[in-house]
């Protein structure tokens, strides 16, 4: 069975030594490869029509190395050349807090930078990237790759690694990969012991510090025992980062000391990056002591450096044991390096850190592991040395999680041999690592259950940010019920990441006529580490070769978001108002009258007393002042004392108001004179908790049945503000229908308002109601409009009346027939209206404008009879003033219409409002 | 306008710079310079240029000079025709110089190369334009070998077309010590070599276009007629065809004929015409070696060429009066693609030769520095190799930048060599990738280097030396001038005393500056017109224990590279017994 199985590779570019290790058959040969004839160093193009080079030769070429005599020489970030572990911060290691909670690494797909010349220039990372992996071609290309890539490498990053590496390759994250070979060398009976335990993954790299915290989980597959690491994705809690002053950079003053050379910035630079000298000093174990020395210009001349392996661990523990010197500062300086100038030494400064990055994550262990950690230091390592202030800082009592490369029986290498490890349990079926996915969501227009249109745009979940294998492609279960509407002759699809707030849009242009509704079925895929997500979307009618392929990667960025395609697209007209909500604020205003009333007995000595003090006009004031949210102007929002909300309508002080519902309902149920009736029952409508008071809209019901002309003003509100049943609401329509037409115009104005609080409080309100109902009302109100256009104010009836008109229409909803913008019936009814509507005076427009919510309701009419309008300014017949008029009311329609797409601001008609008051 | 002509400087001789900047005289109006490497001293900042061009002029060193004022050297191109004067102007436009320049040999028409393609003693001018188009022709040949070595290096890409290719450095020296007994390589002898069969099997079989004439035809063989011959016919007497068709019984109609005159033909006629002439040169100067079989293979090749260019397929093909842009055919037929791009060349070698006839004092300075680094190389053996930093790349530019192919400052890195028992450095300083305020192994080197006006400087230390070290810094000139040499060595003798002089007045600075360094000059004068009978030895001159040595180089570098590598050598292993 393993022969067939094919040879593995494991990479980790940040092992100066060895960053390659290759294994020809599972679990078995390894073989180790450095460098060979390239350098973990990268040389920039320093003039046009050069490529980046990382070869032996190149990197030792005085060119652009950083010697203070050449001319194009610049020290600091921009000298041209570029180390392996630079190669990281472009693409993205160093995590940013995203707005909801997780760190991600943010890269760029080129690096700018200053030539020989001073010209600015840019390379792409990808090349470098591929610079650096061109002395492993020829054994990558007969082998499965994995390569180790920092934790918080984004998807961007992941996919350049990805195409630099070739299309077969894998990626792992570095502290899975380390804690996967830690967990590979412990013994089956310790696994049920380190089951859900959290290790944090410490990396002491050259330029920084990462803490990873990782649970370990127990598999048991085909008898066997693993314990695999469970990856999160990256979050505050769980990850954690801190840049330090460059381990080349350190050494380089080190080795300085140890020849006696007067460390300057432009030697610790020559000598960490101008060339392979640090390289070639350090990596002692692949290239034998005659490698071991290289020249470099100081003061006293040229100077030839050298080190025995033998002082290599002396001149280590020298260096990160004292302070280093201010060249190295200044140089981490100009690499923008921050530094600490508590005086303390590179040891104590990464250990203080690591204990802090250690803290924040709170873990039950942790594994130090990394390219830095595995330097020699005196006897032992830099890993060892640290490892042993930590385990005294966090885990005295937990001596058996505590691992430390190089040491304590934990190999060298671990994140080269993770690679390798998971290449061959890929490839032998055996369990890996688990790890968490980024959401995905498709942006839909949904639809409520019993609704004919559709509605709202929501974010419809494709790809869940649960736990997935590592290893495997999670491929989500074929996803239906998407369609496109019929008449369509094309489709953006919209894709949200989890991260993003921007959407990413893919347009498909159909070549086939889409008479029918048309269903869509979709399959998200995605690997872990392995780039973006991809769904396809499968209709063999309309797609050629059946799907079309949404890959996020490839798909266009939009300015869209989610809040703004609720505002632009079009759907079932006027929007939801939504549920008014408690205002803490209202409530404290409240409050006193609360309590005075809870102090209030209705009976006093058997006698029922008048509530007209305690529920007098300041109290009503108080309990129903609603208003619309301040801080949402360009919304909907409303707030009150309590909530329309059944479910969480009530204020903060619950228990207080809960005393005053109870209250309310027991003064209901004893109260006999009619005053107190009333008021009771004007209090119980601004409470809006129709659930709470059964008896009352028993009641209510009854009146509107047997005696539908003869209901007060405040019962009419209880109508509108308690009601939520479908009876209730039909029995209220039918009831003010009656009215409406038994009454004259003039006194059904109470009527109109009952109506206009039912369809604003109760969206539902006429899902439950019949079509012919909903649209002989709507004429009624027309007559009534009709009616109060003669006055030269508008008053509470018209408000009410253009309001209620206006929800009306939302029957459209339930109805896709119901009252079209084409129907003739609404064009009837429009130009009933279009001449009194288009002649406002001033006055009356004034009016309007003092109250934005009348005006957005009376715009929202005129949308409907744009078309009566626009023939108005075309009209030969009307005068210039006419069709003036008509044009600004026209372009008034117009901002209405982005309104009511929007809910936008009401500026624009405010000022065409001013614009027609004026003249 | 006015003009503030008083802050120019024009120097003939590069080491005058010393002497300027300590009399502090300005030069009388207008500016006038005689033959020589003209450099122009300006106050730091000036970014001055020539009137009309577009890029400025190039910058000899880092601005050095007194407290009071800070002085930069540009290089002023040579005129291309005699008695021209200079405009030169601030960037910004605030101030302008004329400079009338004379002595210097005018640049020889194309007729005029021509006519004297193979006369023995040439003229000066022409003399001078072949020294230069061999200087090119090393050049490009090294260019030539970097775009072979891209090409098969990256196979199947456009390699050898980039603006910058590396060549290695250890190859330098094979590749410039060209044997004196064979005959020197060339564009036309890689032309003979390796395009001369495609090329005859074009000129056999070139593509033709058919075209229609009108003409009249025997009446039995016309094939088609059109409304013209139709009515050319019907005017003819005669009642039916025969009649009409005459006593000799021919009519109009239309023929097609074949036409050879084509865009792609021309450039294959010029090609062949431009080989002629080419040919005709190398021939005549490789002489010498007729015995030779790469004399015998161009030989060959001229002759039939001529013979080529005598059939009468080629008397009907036009001549081209420029380089055309290429049609599709040169572009893509496989035979004249090829063609084009051999051609392209051809022209390019004398378009590079014309492009630095303007600069061709850097140019030499480039050759000079080009042999002296080939000499170092040969001291460095490959134990030193290792330690040292010269796995360095030459970078050669397609098209020369004022008239130098090579990036500058370029320079096998710091070479180790043995002498003695002691490790010594050698490190070639360029004035203008120096920056004044940078030290040089803790050494104010810029400043001097600048001042002497050297073209570049190779410095000597020990390795790894703590204490009482004594450098060694060799200055050297590149000597170029359109004046015949008829008295070298009382030129050579005068211009080494006088640079000896101004080095012992720096040497004398340096010591009171407790500079640890010692200063050598090496000088190395062109002799475009001398002939080669053997290189000579170094004259040197000694003044105040400061010595600068001499050197004539004539004729062609294929005849002394061996030779003068092998002096340089000499010399450099002389000097390092300076070195402490």
């Amino acid at each position: 069975m393993n022969s067939d199985l094919q040879p593995v590779m494991g990479i980790d570019l940040d092992s100066w030594q060895q960053p390659l290790l290759q294994a020809d058959s599972p679990l078995a040969t390894v073989e180790w490869r450095g460098w060979g004839d390239s350098r973990p160093l990268v040389v920039l193009p320093w003039q046009r029509g050069l490529r980046p080079a990382c070869d032996a030769e190149s990197v030792a070429s005085p060119w652009n190395c950083g010697h203070g005599w050449r001319q194009h020489a610049s020290v600091g970030r921009n000298a041209a050349r570029l180390p392996v572990w630079k190669l990281w911060d472009l693409l993205g290691e160093e995590p940013v807090l995203q707005d909801n909670g997780y760190l991600m690494g943010q890269s760029t797909r080129e690096h700018a930078y200053k030539d020989a010349k001073g010209a600015d220039r840019q390379v792409r990372v990808r090349d470098l990237l591929q610079c650096f992996l061109a002395p492993f071609r020829d054994s990558m290309a007969r082998r499965r790759v994995v390569m180790a890539v920092p934790n918080t490498l984004d998807e961007w990053a992941q996919e350049d690694v990805l195409a630099a590496l070739g299309p077969q390759s894998r990626l792992l994250w570095r502290p899975i990969a380390a804690a996967m070979t830690w967990g590979a060398a412990q013994p089956a009976h310790l696994h049920k012991q380190y089951d859900g335990k959290h290790l944090a993954v410490c990396e002491v790299r050259y330029d920084c510090i990462t803490v990873c915290k990782v649970r370990l989980k127990q598999v048991i597959r085909e008898g066997q025992s693993y314990l695999v690491p469970v990856r999160r994705l990256p979050r505050a809690d769980n990850c954690a980062f801190q840049p330090i002053l460059p381990l080349p950079f350190v050494l380089a003053e080190g080795l300085l000391d140890y020849h006696a050379i007067p460390p300057t910035s432009d030697l610790v630079w020559s000598l960490a990056l101008g060339g392979d000298a640090i390289y070639k000093l350090l990596s002692a174990k692949a290239n034998g002591t005659s490698e071991r020395a290289c020249l470099l210009p100081t003061q006293r001349g040229w100077q030839h450096l050298q080190i025995s392996p033998d002082d290599l661990p002396l001149v280590v523990g020298e260096v990160i044991h004292e302070l280093p010197d201010t060249a190295a500062k200044e140089v981490a300086k100009l690499l923008g390096i921050q530094k600490s100038n508590d005086g303390s030494s590179w040891l104590s400064q990464v250990t203080v850190a690591l204990k802090k990055l250690i803290h924040q994550t709170k873990p039950d262990g942790f594994l130090l592991h990394g390219a830095g950690s595995c330097l020699p230091i005196d006897d032992t390592t830099l890993g060892a040395t640290i490892s042993r202030q930590l385990d005294q800082a966090f885990f005295p009592a937990q001596p058996m999680l505590r691992a430390t490369e190089a040491a304590d029986g934990v190999p060298d290498h671990m994140v080269a041999r993770g690679c390798v490890l998971l290449a061959q349990r890929s490839q032998l079926g055996q369990p890996t690592y688990l790890d968490q996915l980024r959401q995905l969501d498709i942006i839909v227009q949904d639809k409520d259950p019993g609704s004919a249109t559709f509605e709202d745009i929501i974010a419809k979940q494709l790809i869940p940010d649960a736990e997935v294998d590592g290893d495997s492609t999670y491929v989500g279960d074929d996803q239906s019920g998407f369609s496109l509407n019929k008449h369509e002759q094309h489709v953006g699809f919209l894709l949200r990441m989890q991260q993003e707030e921007r959407l990413r849009e893919l347009k498909q242009v159909f070549k086939v006529s889409t008479d029918r509704q048309e269903e869509l079925v979709l399959r998200p895929t995605q690997q872990p580490a392995r780039g973006h997500a991809r769904i396809e979307v499968h209709n063999k009618r309309l797609f050629t070769g059946g799907y079309v392929l949404l890959d996020w990667s490839r798909m266009q960025t939009t300015h869209k978001t989610l809040e703004s395609l609720n505002r632009e697209r079009p759907r079932s007209f006027p929007p939801d108002m939504p549920d008014v909500e408690p205002d803490p604020a209202l409530w404290e205003l409240f409050e006193p009258y609360v309590d005075r009333y809870l102090e209030t007995s209705l009976l006093l000595g058997g006698k029922e007393k008048s509530l007209g003090k305690v529920l007098g006009d300041y109290f009503f004031q108080r309990c129903g002042a609603v208003r619309y949210d301040p801080n949402r102007k360009d919304s909907l929002a409303r707030q009150n004392t309590f909530g329309s909300s059944m479910t969480d309508g009530l204020p903060p002080d619950r228990l207080k108001a809960k005393d005053y519902l109870t209250k309310l309902q027991e003064d209901y149920a004893f109260a006999q004179i009619p005053d107190n009736r009333l008021k009771l029952i004007r209090a119980i409508a601004w409470t809006y908790q129709g659930e709470t008071f059964p008896k009352l809209r028993m009641y209510l019901v009854d009146k509107l049945q047997q005696e539908p002309g003869s209901l007060a003003q405040e019962e009419l509100t209880a109508c509108g503000q308690l009601f939520h049943h479908p009876d209730e609401y039909q029995a209220m329509l039918l009831a003010i229908l009656d009215v409406f037409d038994d009454r004259d115009v003039d006194s059904v104005g109470w009527y109109a308002n009952g109506l206009r609080k039912l369809v604003t409080y109760r969206p539902d309100a006429l899902q439950h109601a019949d079509s012919d109902t909903v649209r002989f009302l709507i004429l009624r109100l027309c007559r009534l409009i009709e009616y109060e256009m003669h006055r030269p104010n508008f008053g509470n009836r018209m408000k009410d009346s253009l309001i209620a008109l206006l929800f009306m229409l939302r029957r459209r909803r339930y109805d896709t027939e119901f009252l079209q913008y084409s129907d003739e019936r609404v064009q009837r009814c429009a130009d009933h209206l279009r001449q009194q509507t288009l002649f406002f005076t001033p006055r009356q427009c004034r009016t309007l404008c003092s109250d934005d919510e009348l005006l957005a309701r009376l715009l929202a009419l005129l949308w409907t009879i744009r078309e009566p309008l626009r023939r108005a300014t075309q009209d030969a017949n009307q005068n210039t003033s006419t069709q003036n008029r008509a044009k600004l009311m026209l372009e008034l329609s117009l901002q209405l219409r982005s309104f009511l797409k929007s809910r936008g601001s009401l500026a624009g008609f405010v000022n065409i409002m001013r614009k027609i008051d004026d003249g | 306008m006015e003009r503030r002509v008083s802050l120019l400087r024009v120097l003939e001789q590069p080491w005058q710079l010393i002497r300027e900047l300590m009399s502090d005289v300005g030069c009388p109006l207008p500016q006038t310079c005689e033959g020589g490497a003209a450099i122009a001293l300006l106050p730091k900042g000036a970014e001055p240029m020539i009137s009309g061009a577009s890029a400025g002029l190039p910058r000899r060193c880092a601005p050095f000079g007194t407290r009071t004022e800070l002085l930069s050297s540009y290089d002023l191109p040579w005129p291309t025709t005699t008695g021209e004067t200079l405009h030169v102007q601030d960037s910004r436009g605030q101030a302008t110089w004329d400079i009338i320049q004379h002595g210097y040999l005018a640049r020889p028409t194309r007729s005029r190369i021509r006519s004297y393609a193979q006369v023995s003693t040439k003229p000066p001018d022409l003399a001078l334009y072949d020294f230069l188009s061999n200087l090119v022709r090393n050049a490009q040949e090294l260019r030539w070998t970097a775009e072979e070595q891209a090409i098969a290096r990256e196979s199947g890409t456009n390699a050898g077309n980039r603006a910058l290719l590396p060549l290695p450095w250890r190859e330098l020296p094979e590749r410039l010590e060209n044997s004196v007994d064979q005959p020197m390589m060339g564009l036309i002898v890689r032309v003979a070599n390796e395009f001369s069969t495609r090329l005859f099997r074009l000129c056999e079989h070139p593509r033709r276009v058919l075209s229609r004439v009108r003409q009249k035809a025997p009446i039995g063989r016309v094939q088609q007629v059109d409304a013209a011959c139709l009515q050319w016919l019907v005017r003819q007497p005669g009642r039916t065809a025969s009649e009409k068709a005459g006593g000799r019984q021919r009519i109009l109609a239309v023929e097609r004929e074949e036409n050879f005159d084509t865009l792609e033909n021309r450039v294959l006629k010029d090609m062949l015409r431009r080989c002629v002439v080419l040919a005709g040169q190398w021939l005549h100067d490789n002489r010498r070696h007729h015995t030779h079989e790469k004399y015998k293979l161009v030989e060959t090749f001229q002759r039939r060429c001529q013979r080529q260019l005598r059939e009468p397929l080629f008397g009907a093909v036009g001549a081209l009066q420029i380089v055309p842009s290429p049609n599709y055919v040169l572009q893509h037929d496989p035979g004249y693609r090829e063609l084009w791009q051999w051609y392209l060349r051809i022209v390019q070698q004398e378009d590079d030769t014309d492009a630095v006839w303007p600069w061709q004092s850097r140019l030499w300075s480039e050759t000079v520095r080009l042999y002296l680094a080939a000499a170092v190389l040969r001291l460095v053996t490959d134990d030193q190799r290792r330690l040292g930093m010269h796995h360095h790349q030459l970078w050669i530019r397609q098209r020369p930048e004022y008239g130098r192919w090579l990036a500058d400052v370029d320079w096998p890195g710091p070479l180790i060599i043995e002498h003695r028992g002691r490790q010594v450095v050698a490190e070639c300083l360029e004035p203008a990738g120096m920056t004044e305020k940078r030290k040089y192994l803790g050494t104010d080197l810029a400043p001097w280097v600048g001042v002497l006006g050297v073209d570049f400087a190779i410095h000597f230390s020990i390795l790894s030396h703590h204490r009482d070290r004594q450098d060694l810094c060799l200055m050297v000139w590149g000597v170029h001038s359109s004046k015949l040499r008829t008295q070298w060595q009382e030129d050579l003798q005068v211009m080494c005393r006088d640079a000896s002089q101004r080095l012992s007045l720096i040497q004398k600075a340096a010591v009171r500056n407790s500079v640890p360094c010692r200063f050598a000059g090496l000088m190395v004068l062109s002799d475009y017109a001398g002939t080669y009978s053997g290189i000579d030895a170094l004259h040197c001159e000694e003044h105040e224990e400061t010595q600068v040595h001499g050197l004539r180089a004539p004729g062609k570098p294929d005849e002394w590279g061996r030779d003068l590598m092998k002096l340089l050598r000499e010399h450099a292993t002389g000097l390092l017994e300076l070195v402490r």
